[in-house]
């Protein structure tokens, strides 16, 4: 039989029992810092922008008026994409995307998402809107059992651009807010320039 | 204080062998068990309702990045990289980059956006969020459940390459699973009804033209930081700590200019500059994955060719090329592959489990010493190259 020749034996691994509860307690407390602490800064850190009265803010190609009393939520406005202001409880979302699809828009998708994913229940049929800037649209309500709302879609098949509006907060002082949101969409067109 | 009763024995009483990756007397393996369990209620409701909402995408996105996680595994397999550990190593691997560390990543990546908005603009975070957010985040976490592993069964990571396989896995896992989620959110906001363009959109993007300088090439290069720190206890600890901070900040570098927007603005936004911009960004951090690995490799046949030298000297088992080759997968998976070619492809099957059998032998051996325990290994050599040689005897 042939053989490598020996060389020096190269040391076994040993079951050597060691403790790893300090390393996993440094872990976990590297974590629990890390995650909580940025999570405790974000709460701590106020994200509310006051807007100037009847001075119009844009999103994408969408631009309105905000209401008075209504402030931005900067930390859920993407720019260009979205744009969430606020007020007390209740939250005014304008979203923009391109669309490429039919004059109906992704109504079908959001419908699936508000029933099936967020546990909410659509309110009555669905119905066509128009502003008297001539926007127009579909929109329907829904609620669920802690808050209720009303969602708008516009899209634009020339520009291949979607605008969605969402207000939504609870059932006191709805009314209030949704008055102030029906507004807000009265003085919406899709102008703002790119 | 005393030192523990175990560290004042010698290490040469304790047995010889290597810890399992199932320890229920370690802390390390029940936090490493119960946040991955987290990750996976948070994982499950998550794409509950994925499959609720775009449920053709859902299902497709699984399937697709199921496939794709399979394709890796493939590679790691045919380099011989899972040779490196028992199985479970590798399921915890990708588990905790999948479901522990996507976890965590959520809440911090959206409060350091969140943070960005708030202090400086929405403007900004839609420019430098991602760049900000992501590679401090994600490498961090990614890499803590490597800490964690690596706790888990210390002396199962003998070499660089041990530590760098689970670290690409756990890369792999958090990469799969992010990808996952792209497509489904992908899907919701797709501008079409559509549910499964956003599938081969989101494979083409993030899957084929930037699957291979992602995640598993980003942890792989922080693990080596951890590899380094731990199998050169001889350094100063300054030294071990500073070269672990090295490779993590060389990850977290690679990941930050990959989020950033640096170089966008030289390219315009057709899908061949897209691509191009891709592969300008990605092509460093494949080079630097790269040469990791390969140090990787040539420390890793260093250690096998001293083993095999001592443990399995028989050179029936192991025969001259094929200890020569040991430490090169590459010159293995090209042995193999021409010996199909010429011979057919029984003969690289059992070529290939040839080889195998002998990285088996080898390590198990180191691990308990020849005997018993290895003949299972030196049996299936011996039969395996009795049915081989003659398939590749010159005919006469």
């Amino acid at each position: 039989m042939r053989m490598w020749h020996d060389q020096r034996m190269p040391e076994p691994s040993r079951r050597i029992p060691y403790r790893t509860w300090p390393g996993a307690l440094a872990v976990l407390l590297a974590i629990a810092a890390y995650v909580g602490g940025l999570s405790f800064w974000d709460n701590r850190t106020p994200g509310s922008r006051p807007l100037a009265a009847g001075q119009m803010v844009a999103v994408g190609q969408a631009r309105f008026v905000p209401a008075n009393g209504w402030e931005m939520d900067v930390s859920r406005s993407k720019a260009g994409k979205s744009l969430m202001l606020f007020k007390g409880s209740h939250k005014f979302l304008v979203t923009n995307e391109p669309w490429a699809g039919g004059p109906d828009g992704p109504l079908g998708r959001q419908q699936r998402f508000m029933e099936r994913g967020q546990g909410l229940r659509i309110d009555g049929d669905v119905s066509d809107f128009v502003t008297s800037w001539g926007l127009q649209g579909k929109t329907f309500a829904y609620y669920g059992s802690k808050l209720a709302g009303r969602f708008w879609q516009v899209v634009d098949l020339q520009r291949r651009s979607l605008v969605q509006i969402d207000v939504y907060g609870a059932s006191d002082g709805l009314n209030d807010a949704m008055a102030d949101a029906r507004s807000m969409l009265e003085s919406m067109d899709l102008e703002a320039p790119q | 204080m005393s030192p523990p009763v175990f560290e004042q024995q010698d290490r040469g009483d304790w047995p010889v062998g290597t810890d399992s990756f199932f320890q229920p007397h370690r802390a390390a393996f029940w936090l490493l068990a119960a946040l991955i369990v987290n990750g996976l209620f948070y994982t499950v409701n998550m794409f509950a309702m994925g499959f609720r909402v775009v449920p053709v995408t859902a299902l497709l996105g699984v399937l697709v990045w199921g496939a794709y996680t399979l394709a890796f595994l493939l590679v790691f397999r045919t380099l011989d990289l899972l040779e490196q550990h028992p199985p479970e190593a590798f399921v915890l691997a990708f588990a905790w980059g999948g479901l522990g560390a996507v976890y965590f990543a959520a809440p911090a990546n959206i409060a350091i956006q969140s943070l960005c908005a708030k202090l400086v603009s929405p403007d900004f975070v839609a420019a430098w969020g991602p760049a900000i957010a992501g590679p401090i985040t994600e490498e961090f976490l990614k890499l803590a459940g490597v800490i964690l592993l690596v706790l888990v069964a210390r002396n199962q990571f003998q070499t660089a390459l041990s530590v760098l396989i689970v670290g690409a896995m756990t890369g792999l896992g958090f990469q799969v699973v992010e990808n996952l989620t792209y497509t489904v959110n992908a899907s919701m906001h797709f501008p079409l009804e559509n549910q499964v363009y956003p599938v081969l959109l989101n494979l083409l993007t993030r899957g084929l033209l930037s699957g291979l300088w992602s995640h598993a090439a980003y942890t792989t290069i922080a693990s080596f930081g951890v590899a380094w720190f731990m199998l050169h206890p001889e350094r100063s600890m300054p030294t071990r700590i500073a070269a672990a901070f090295l490779c993590f900040a060389l990850a977290w570098a690679m990941h930050f200019v990959w989020n950033s927007p640096l170089l966008d603005d030289r390219f315009d936004g057709g899908y061949d500059e897209m691509a191009l911009l891709l592969l300008v960004k990605g092509i460093p951090v494949m080079a630097a994955a790269w040469l990791f690995w390969r140090e990787a490799a040539r420390e890793n046949g260093a250690y096998l060719h001293a083993l095999a030298a001592y443990f399995v000297p028989e050179r029936e088992l192991i025969r001259d090329d094929e200890w020569v080759r040991l430490g090169a997968p590459l010159l293995r998976y090209k042995v193999r592959r021409e010996m199909g070619w010429t011979f057919g492809l029984r003969a690289r099957r059992l070529k290939t489990q040839l080889q195998r059998e002998q990285l088996r032998l080898i390590r198990k051996a180191m691990t308990y010493g020849r005997g018993a325990q290895t003949l299972r290994h030196e049996v299936a050599i011996r039969r395996l190259r009795a049915e081989l040689d003659p398939l590749i005897q010159p005919q006469s």
